[in-house]
């Protein structure tokens, strides 16, 4: 049944392969390929790309659905480097993306590796630890709000069974906004544990049963064996987590719509507002086009960390 | 003895009473706990009646029955109930359908700019849905020859307040291709091979070799959608006018109508009983996982 | 391949922008036709009616009405929240199917009367007489853009204030002389706020409401000094009155309240007894699901006056869309929608008070006592007044930056100039 022609391997498209039969299977497969991917294409450009394209245009006017609009150029963009707003909000969404990312990808990484060995009470684990996820991010915000409730809460409830003085949490410009990246870690554990899970389930037992059988232990198993494994995985993680911390909108809304003053303004919170509070349109357009420049050189940096580590 | 059903990583030794095994517990309960604390006040709240919300009460003074009752009366909840299980359905189909396809395309298929179709995906996540909201509501109204409209998108409302503009618009995320790619990619290419060789076409290979192999991850994905669909707020507020399309969030939303008098005992009973299939949902779908992982084992 | 997508996409999208610029007509306009005949769907916005089933009941007796005039239009409502007011209607103008009525609040006509987006009501007979005569006199200027009305009143939220008696005679202060001007306020409240042995406030001498902004509570406690906020869409805030009234909120913040306070239902903090005093709404619930009346019996209610008695009244305004195809059709139903039936139904869902002129005697004054004695009080009636024509971006920079200056982070001085250099 085997053939002594060389097949060129799917991994290495871009290699021509020696012989005809080679190039035929090369652009079936490659015209199987954009027939399988053509729906996608065609949604996202109509969905995704014409609105983005609009956007673009948006944000070289002053659109703000009245009657008439100009052409300001990158007058908007001039703008927003002088608004103190934005640039709050800037600062409070990278300073929330740099701490909430780490620490949710670590725990909910340790929580998933926990959950991988044999114990009893799986599902339930798995359940407890996904509810969160599952729960609308409306009545998670308020729930929230009630723990930090500085009179009565939970958190305060909590602090002070350890003897520790009541925190002001939301109402207090300083702990503002790490409360709400403790809400935010919170809430992006469930995602993360089950894809986790799904991934480090999909490690070739082979392979590690092997390595065992090398000698190696626990630890070096983990780092060699399965960590490379999980590689393409932890780069969907990551790549995910960079862009929902960095679109936090509906948490911040409900607990502190931005305050004390702006201490929690965040960028999609200011962009919203721009937009459909104070009917800036196209001040608001030019905003989101400096977010995801900002989005995309946290993925680039991302990339960079990534291929340091494992092929992709 | 190394019975596993599960393909664990490490600990072989089936001793319940290691330490290490005690702390695991130990902490993934306090975890646990952590996690279902504030649902588990919800559904506390829900059975309290005004004053004790406002007083701030951990527990209720009797389990008020009723407030599930009277909230899912105040409007027609079953109805509700049954659009965002439509809408769910609807776009996680319709998102399974044609993210996996691209997602295997770009995982394993030779397509020239590959690379860059992936990164075209990925740059598409940076979108807030919040911004395109205008120009999607527009695009939206303009889909030629749906809701009045002629071939060129004018006169009528397209997708407008209806099952089309809920479902479609919103599926299909690259959030899911990617993430089916990435699953698809760490299957072996062999397999592939060995079937090409044995005479299955390419879309062969993708619907019955590759993808039951990834099962998990289609598990994942669609618990994914079914639970975004199921929540989604923003979107279905904008596009529906009429009562019949309304789906599960916006009803609740009833309850907060008037924000110097939200009716929070409904609101809190609403939110849980909206809650619950999901949760039993998930209970079901994460069984699955390890059903689908015993066969990767088998195959492996 | 590639590029052949590249260009379908792009004349996707300019034939998109091309076919969705100005079209979206789906009715004939119906101005001018005989009532009886005229045909089409009326599209209407209004948050005041909770898509409940007893608010669609309630609305559907509106319909009812309204299809005696006429009888061959539909209606076609669409529920929104106060939250969401906004993104609706910018839609919809964006999209070009703009609604025929729409219900706002103060503070949304001018910015909108600005964009054309408004219809002038004078053509309707809406003149500020026909308003004094027929509804309330202090949502005037609330509706009022460049000498032109452009909304009608349908309800009106009004605030007062409450003290609970019992604290009042525990603190040794005799209740039935509440405190009026903010100079006794602040006095009284320092005397009934109670600390625990750590400092910590347990129980608030004064609730300014304020959680999530000092915007309204600002316009109140200033309007209580005779100085509206704006006067003819100008700033009114930048002078010593302005700047004492900031101060004075610095000086009660973290000392007869903590900042930030609220309790889990978001209900004033007097009516649970969480303060001595504060500021509440339009109506209390006396019965055994509300507050009970126990607690309702424990409370008196008062107003400001610091110069001027006041009280602060926002409410429900109905305009009419000046893209609309159906305008008469569109003040036919504000008509209905204003009969003092419906106003009174409108008030009793919302646990307002209806702006007819005979408020005092509507079904809702009288179902408690909080709402007898604002509906008594409309004449003591205050707002932000006639605000600029972008009020909408304003509010937000009052709540940011008047937090900034309550809590020491900016100076109050040079915050009232910038918000007053804001304005436009």
């Amino acid at each position: 049944m085997s053939t002594t022609l060389e097949r060129p391997t799917l991994a290495t498209p871009r290699k021509v392969s020696p012989s005809k039969d080679g190039r035929t299977l090369l652009r079936s497969q490659a015209r199987a390929g954009w027939a399988l991917l053509a729906p996608a294409l065609l949604h996202s450009g109509v969905f995704i790309v014409i609105p983005v394209i609009a956007v673009l245009v948006l944000s070289l006017t002053d659109y703000s659905f009245g009657d008439t609009w100009a052409w300001v150029g990158f007058g908007n963009y001039a703008d927003l480097f002088r608004d103190v707003d934005f640039l709050a909000s800037l600062w409070h969404t990278v300073l929330y993306a740099i701490v909430v990312i780490p620490i949710s990808m670590a725990i909910s990484l340790a929580v998933a590796i926990g959950l991988n060995q044999k114990i009893r009470g799986l599902g339930f684990f798995r359940t407890a630890f996904y509810i969160p996820t599952v729960t609308a991010t409306v009545a998670v915000a308020t729930i929230w709000l009630w723990i930090y409730n500085p009179g009565s809460g939970l958190a305060n409830g909590f602090l002070s069974l350890f003897g520790f003085a009541p925190n002001r949490w939301l109402a207090d410009p300083a702990t503002a906004l790490p409360s709400l990246m403790v809400v935010g870690i919170w809430q992006g554990l469930g995602t993360k544990i089950i894809i986790y899970l799904a991934a480090l389930q999909g490690v070739s037992r082979d392979l590690v049963e092997s390595a065992e059988l090398d000698g190696a232990g626990r630890w070096q198993r983990f780092v060699n064996v399965t960590w490379p494994a999980i590689g393409p995985v932890q780069f969907f993680v990551l790549i995910t987590s960079i862009v929902g911390t960095f679109q936090v909108f509906d948490l911040v809304y409900v607990m502190t719509q931005g305050g004390p003053g702006s201490e929690t303004r965040v960028l999609v919170m200011d962009i919203y507002q721009n937009a459909f509070q104070d009917l800036k349109l196209g001040y608001a357009s030019a905003e989101t086009v400096i977010m995801m420049i900002v989005i995309a050189l946290f993925i680039g940096v991302g990339r960079l960390l990534q291929k340091a580590d494992a092929n992709d | 003895m190394t019975s596993v059903s599960l393909p664990a990583v490490g600990s072989a030794k089936p001793s319940a009473f290691r330490p290490g095994r005690i702390l695991l517990y130990v902490v993934l309960l306090v975890g646990a706990l952590l996690m279902i604390t504030p649902f588990v006040w919800m559904l506390l709240t829900a059975f309290k009646s005004n004053l004790e919300i406002a007083k701030f009460g951990w527990l209720p003074g009797e389990l008020r029955w009723r407030n599930f009752v009277e909230a899912m009366q105040t409007a027609p909840f079953l109805r509700y109930f049954r659009n965002s299980l439509f809408i769910a359905v609807g776009e996680t189909a319709f998102t399974l359908a044609v993210c996996t396809t691209a997602g295997y395309a770009l995982a394993k298929l030779p397509i020239r700019g590959g690379k860059t179709l992936l990164n075209y995906f990925i740059v598409l996540l940076l979108v807030p849905f919040q911004i395109i909201l205008v120009p999607l509501f527009l695009i939206v109204k303009s889909i030629p020859l749906f809701g009045g409209n002629n071939i060129l998108g004018q006169g009528g409302i397209g997708w407008l307040n209806s099952w089309w503009g809920l479902i479609i618009p919103l599926g299909a995320a690259p959030l899911f291709t990617f993430l089916a790619r990435q699953f698809y990619v760490s299957l072996p290419d062999q397999l592939a091979q060995a079937a090409r060789v044995d005479g299955l076409g390419e879309f062969g290979i993708f619907w019955r070799i590759m993808t039951p192999l990834i099962k998990p991850a289609l598990i994942t994905i669609a618990v994914f959608q079914i639970e975004a669909a199921w929540n989604g707020f923003l979107w279905p507020l904008m596009i529906t006018t009429s009562d019949d399309l309304r789906p599960l969030q916006l009803g609740l939303a009833i309850f907060s109508q008037n924000p110097a008098e939200i009716q929070w005992p409904y609101l809190m009973a609403g939110t849980a009983l909206a809650t619950l299939p999901m949760i039993v949902l998930f209970v079901f779908a994460q069984k699955r996982f390890v059903e689908g992982m015993a066969n990767v084992g088998i195959k492996g | 391949m590639r590029r052949g997508v590249g260009l379908t996409l792009l004349a996707a999208a300019l034939s998109v922008v091309v076919s969705s610029c100005g079209s979206g007509v789906i009715d004939k306009s119906t101005d001018g036709v005989p009532p009886a005949e005229a045909t089409g769907t009326l599209r209407v916005l209004l948050p005041s009616f909770p898509p409940s089933a007893k608010g669609k009941a309630e609305f559907q007796k509106v319909v009812d009405d309204f299809h005696k005039a006429y009888p061959k239009m539909k209606v076609e409502p669409d529920f929104a929240t106060y939250k969401n007011l906004n993104e609706k209607m910018s839609t919809a103008i964006a999209a070009g199917i703009p609604y025929d009525v729409m219900v706002t609040g103060v503070g949304w006509v001018q910015p909108f009367a600005s964009k054309n987006i408004f219809e002038d009501l004078g053509k309707y007979g809406v003149t500020p007489d026909y308003i004094r005569e027929k509804s309330t006199p202090a949502l005037i200027p609330a509706v009022t853009y460049d000498k032109k009305l452009y909304a009608y009143p349908l309800i009106a939220d009004a605030r007062a204030v409450a003290l609970r008696k019992s604290a009042f005679r525990e603190a040794g202060l005799d209740p039935d002389k509440p405190p009026a001007s903010l100079d006794e306020i602040k006095v009284a409240a320092e005397k009934l706020t109670k600390r625990d042995k750590d400092g910590n406030i347990t129980r608030s001498g004064f609730d300014l409401a304020s959680a999530t902004g000092f915007r309204q509570s600002f316009t109140t406690f200033l309007a209580s000094t005779g100085t509206p906020l704006y006067v003819g869409g100008e700033p009114n805030f930048d002078n010593q009155k302005g700047l004492d009234t900031l101060l004075w909120i610095k000086s009660m913040i973290n000392n007869v309240q903590p900042y930030g306070q609220t309790n889990a239902a978001q209900q004033p903090l007097v009516l649970t007894g969480e303060a001595a005093m504060g500021i509440v709404n339009g109506g209390v619930d006396c019965s055994a699901e509300g507050i009970g009346q126990k607690n309702c019996d424990d409370l008196k209610f008062f107003r400001f006056n610091s110069g001027k008695e006041i009280e602060y009244v926002g409410g429900d305004l109905a305009s009419i869309g000046s893209r609309s195809r159906h305008k008469d059709a569109a003040w036919a139903f504000i008509q209905s929608l204003t009969k003092p039936a419906t106003l009174d139904a409108l008030a009793k869902l919302n646990k307002k008070v209806p702006a007819y002129k005979d408020a005092s005697n509507s079904p809702q004054a009288k179902s408690n006592p909080l709402s007898q004695f604002v509906a008594d009080g409309l004449v003591y009636a205050v707002n932000e007044n006639e605000v600029p024509s972008n009020w909408l971006e304003m509010r937000g920079n009052f709540d940011i930056q008047l937090t900034q200056a309550v809590l020491g982070q900016k100076d109050p001085a040079k915050v009232l100039h910038n918000l007053a250099g804001q304005s436009r």
